[in-house]
């Protein structure tokens, strides 16, 4: 008996009634999804079957050490990934997670693949694996495609390429995991033979659900280290202000205006608003309905009246003070330039090109720039310098997920603490719509 | 490729249907106001197209044809200074949060750059891609966008496909190297092929349908062809599977491909092809005509030759690598269709090798062998079609032979062994004892062979048929004269 690998799959030669495997009448063969293999080997191992395993073509790896010495709850991290060298572990964002990584692969010493959800983190993933083991990293982008024993890439990467590098590492890290769910990258897990398979998150739950595929995708949550956990020392506590501020006249007047176009089609349709469900459907209705995309038309403009507040940006100006170390947030990047173009601050969003971002956050933590603006959640493991004020820019408040996210990189300056202010806009109309009229049905 | 966003399309019982253009009045008028576009920046242009599609249903192919044009126009920055450059030194000093200062810094800027306050105002972002201006314009024809338009809609919709189905006429070649380069499988159900990849097996994925819609190309190159899909969408929120159909009949309107005429892989089919032509022209030969299914794999034959309803393949075997010979070997053996293989004399093969009918060659196929099999075969087909066809039904009186075994696929033997009772063959006619019957009767009492010779001649018939109703022709010398009846 044969096992092979193909595409994404397992191709085995005889057939003995194994679990897992079907028969593909396309090529005449006996076939597998590639995540079965550990399984498949078991399976035959147990029951004493002699078979043929070339399935992985691994990366020939040298060996590597490195000088990392975890911490307690590191170690307790490790040590129950071990058991199974499967599994999940979930830790907040600084708690050093790249670093448990690192001891994990130095313990395997084998080939491995790490993916990650952006092209920032793959750069500083190399980085740090170069640093603790000075070898050459391998990176796997839409920059670069070598492949070394240890590889960098981006899921968008993997997903495209899974069916020809599914057996080249015997070890896979998925970072940021609640990514992997979805529906196109959950393949990514599928289409690899890696028998050991980490994933790394700070926030493990989805809104859709979806995170209940990761035990079958790549095993159990098998550590969960909440940040009131973990003590103080770790982690920077930090203070939320929220701060109403007024539309100006003459853009209440023009909110109120788009916003009762808004609410007249949906009264009139009878359609519910209650989450983002609604909201989707309405989206799909637009496309054949040409009042519901002019609602939706109206809609945004007045989210973006709200958003865009003159006030707003009075207030910002407030708060900024050259003795602070100040992140500026917001969603949308033509805030973000509108920022930057009238109070002179270094900007960051996706398309302000590498070189000069790097150049900026350099720049920000040797204290050179006091204040940074970016529409960027960078929140995804980048390493993002010291700052003891950040200030959100929403339009009528923000998730407290978001405002979690992003309070995690703030730490107290010398004795003062960290605040995190969030500027949202006053008097403006998030209404349920469905709520009031039920409430005048009754 | 169009952003998922745009895909216009609507269903119907199940059915997915694709808003196709089938005229060029849209890209005419989006045409007409791109090309006033030229050196504003993308973000003015978005805006007049913004406002251009505002109220209107079709906003969505509007915004299509649009991102055909912008994708392939050339936008520049509208400054000579270095953005980068500019926001560098604006930085420097730190934030600032009255105007008066911050006047003071771009006019510090400004001296030191040599250039206006208003410049440096304009070079702040003038790198971003919003920023940039229209340098070049991309302006196809109106009725190329619209093709342009169509085809990339229907890519678009591909990458949502789970699996996909063709039937094709021709390109079979290019259709499965290009199936095996995208890693695609097929399976093959008689004139079907059906396109999936290797984890269809488990499970319905559109991972493939990246690639299925790369095909796309490949297909509607053929002359004639016709695609069956399962696309998968979300309806109400909801994963449905939609069927979706598309046929070179539809006459949807696509980019024209010039098809030049392929190419001969090698001088020795080139010289093949010639060769058959002249010395078998009652044969009709085709190149590349079909795929076989040979076990796993299909052969698409070099040639095919037809006649009468017999089909033959030719396959020439000149490239060689053992492996390749020893798949090819197999791949035959399998296949339940009898190909003809002329194989390179400089080979090691062996006629025991094959099942088939072999012939060796050297520089060139000799054609002697090539019409005896043909001969053989055509002489087996007859006698099989006697032995299969135990009788022929023919309603009409009169009717040419040959036309008649063209319309039947049968060889005129096959025809003239299995004849009816009461017809009768008259040179190259089929003629009914009815229709002999009518003939007597406009003869009549006529006997003067130039008044019968006439009514012969309107009908193609011989002087045959006068002794099939009784006459004799009346010589005068070599001249007939008349006839009179047979006693």
């Amino acid at each position: 008996m044969k096992l092979l690998f193909d595409r994404g799959t397992i191709i085995i030669d005889e057939d003995l009634s194994l679990p897992y495997i079907k028969w593909d009448g396309r090529s005449s063969k006996f076939r597998a999804e590639a995540y079965y293999y550990r399984d498949i080997i078991e399976y035959l191992e147990n029951s004493n079957i002699p078979f043929l395993d070339n399935v992985l073509d691994l990366i020939p790896c040298p060996h590597f050490s490195s000088s990392i010495e975890l911490r307690g709850y590191q170690q307790e991290a490790l040590e129950s990934w071990w058991i199974s060298r499967r599994g999940t572990i979930v830790m907040p964002t600084g708690s050093g997670k790249t670093v448990l990584a690192i001891k994990i692969i130095e313990k395997l010493n084998i080939s491995t693949l790490i993916i990650v959800p952006t092209l920032d983190l793959v750069t500083q993933w190399k980085n740090e694996l170069k640093k603790e083991f000075n070898i050459e990293i391998g990176e796997f982008t839409g920059n670069k495609k070598e492949l070394k024993a240890i590889t960098v890439s981006t899921y968008d990467s993997v997903y495209l390429n899974a069916d020809y590098f599914g057996n080249k590492f015997k070890f896979i890290i998925f970072d940021e995991v609640h990514h992997l769910p979805s529906e196109g990258y959950k393949q990514i897990a599928e289409l690899f033979a890696s028998p050991f398979r980490l994933g790394l998150t700070a926030t493990y739950k989805r809104d859709d659900q979806l995170h209940k595929e990761l035990p079958r995708l790549i095993g159990k949550k098998i550590y969960d280290i909440t940040p009131d956990n973990l003590s103080e020392n770790h982690l920077a506590p930090y203070e939320v202000k929220k701060i109403k501020v007024p539309l100006t006249d003459k853009e209440q007047k023009e909110y109120t205006n788009a916003y009762e176009t808004f609410k007249s089609y949906i009264i009139s349709n009878h359609i519910q608003m209650n989450n983002s469900k609604d909201f989707k459907r309405l989206i799909l209705r637009s496309g054949n309905d040409l009042n519901a995309r002019i609602a939706l038309l109206a809609r945004n403009k007045a989210e973006k009246i709200a958003f865009n507040s003159q006030n707003k940006l009075n207030e910002l100006s407030k708060l900024l003070k050259k003795k602070n170390r100040t992140i500026i947030f917001t969603k949308y990047n033509r805030m973000v330039y509108k920022i930057s173009k009238r109070f002179l601050i270094p900007c960051i969003t996706h398309q302000i090109k590498k070189g000069e971002r790097n150049d900026i956050l350099t720049k920000f933590k040797k204290g050179l720039y006091s204040t940074i603006v970016t529409s960027q959640v960078l929140n995804e493991g980048i390493n993002v310098p010291e700052a003891n004020i950040g200030i959100i820019l929403s339009g009528t408040g923000s998730s407290r997920e978001y405002i979690q996210r992003l309070g995690r990189l703030l730490r107290p300056r010398k004795d003062k603490k960290a605040i995190l202010y969030e500027i949202i806009t006053q008097n403006t109309l998030e209404v349920r719509i469905a709520n009031k009229r039920s409430k005048k049905e009754k | 490729m169009l952003p998922k966003s745009l895909l216009s399309y609507y269903t119907r019982k199940g059915t997915i249907f694709l808003k196709y253009l089938d005229n060029f009045d849209i890209a005419e008028e989006i045409l007409s106001i791109f090309k006033k576009c030229k050196n504003k920046p993308y973000k003015e242009i978005k805006k007049i197209f913004q406002l251009y599609e505002k109220g209107k249903k079709d906003y969505k192919i509007i915004r299509a044809l649009t991102s055909l044009l912008l994708r392939k126009s050339k936008f520049i920055s509208n400054t000579s200074l270095d953005s980068k450059v500019v926001r560098e030194k604006l930085y420097a000093s730190g934030f600032v949060i009255d105007d008066y200062e911050r006047n003071r810094i771009l006019l510090k800027i400004a001296q030191e750059l040599n250039t206006t306050k208003n410049v440096i105002e304009d070079s702040f972002f003038s790198d971003l891609p919003q920023e940039q201006i229209l340098d070049n314009l991309y302006t196809p024809t109106s009725e190329n966008l619209t093709r342009k338009y169509n085809f990339s809609l229907t890519q678009t919709l591909f990458f949502n496909a789970l699996e996909i189905s063709i039937i094709i006429e021709d390109n079979f070649q290019q259709i499965f190297r290009m199936i095996n380069f995208l890693g695609l499988m097929y399976e093959i159900n008689d004139k079907k092929i059906k396109i999936t990849g290797p984890l269809s097996l488990f499970k319905k994925t559109k991972k493939y349908g990246e690639n299925l819609a790369k095909l796309l190309n490949t297909i509607i190159f053929a002359k004639k062809w016709s695609i069956e899909t399962k696309i998968q969408m979300k309806k109400s929120n909801e994963d449905k599977i939609f069927s979706f159909k598309l046929a070179s009949d539809d006459k949807t309107l696509f980019p024209i491909i010039k098809k030049k005429e392929k190419k001969f892989d090698s001088e020795i089919e080139r010289q093949f092809f010639s060769d058959f032509k002249i010395f078998a022209p009652k044969w009709e030969i085709k190149r590349e005509p079909t795929f076989i299914k040979a076990g796993n794999y299909v052969i698409i034959p070099d040639f095919g030759f037809y006649k009468d309803g017999i089909v033959l393949y030719l396959e020439i075997v000149g490239f060689w690598t053992p492996e390749y010979l020893e798949k090819k070997i197999r791949k035959f053996n399998d296949s339940k269709i009898r190909i003809i293989v002329a194989v390179d004399r400089n080979l090691k093969c062996s006629i025991n090798d094959f099942h088939e009918d072999v012939i060796f060659y050297k520089d060139r196929i000799p054609m002697k062998e090539v019409l005896q099999i043909l001969k053989r075969e055509e002489k087996k087909a007859i006698q099989q079609k006697i032995a299969e066809k135990t009788s022929l039904k023919l309603h009409e009186n009169i009717i040419d032979i040959n036309t008649k075994a063209k319309e039947l696929d049968l060889n005129p033997e096959v025809i003239k062994k299995l004849l009816p009772p009461n017809y009768y063959i008259i040179g190259n006619k089929i003629v009914s004892s009815l229709f002999l019957t009518k003939i007597k009767d406009e003869i009549g009492k006529k006997r003067n062979y130039s008044e019968i010779h006439e009514i012969l001649n309107k009908y193609q018939l011989t002087d045959k048929i006068l002794e099939l109703i009784g006459f004799k022709v009346i010589w005068n010398g070599l001249i007939p004269l008349k006839i009179i009846p047979k006693v």
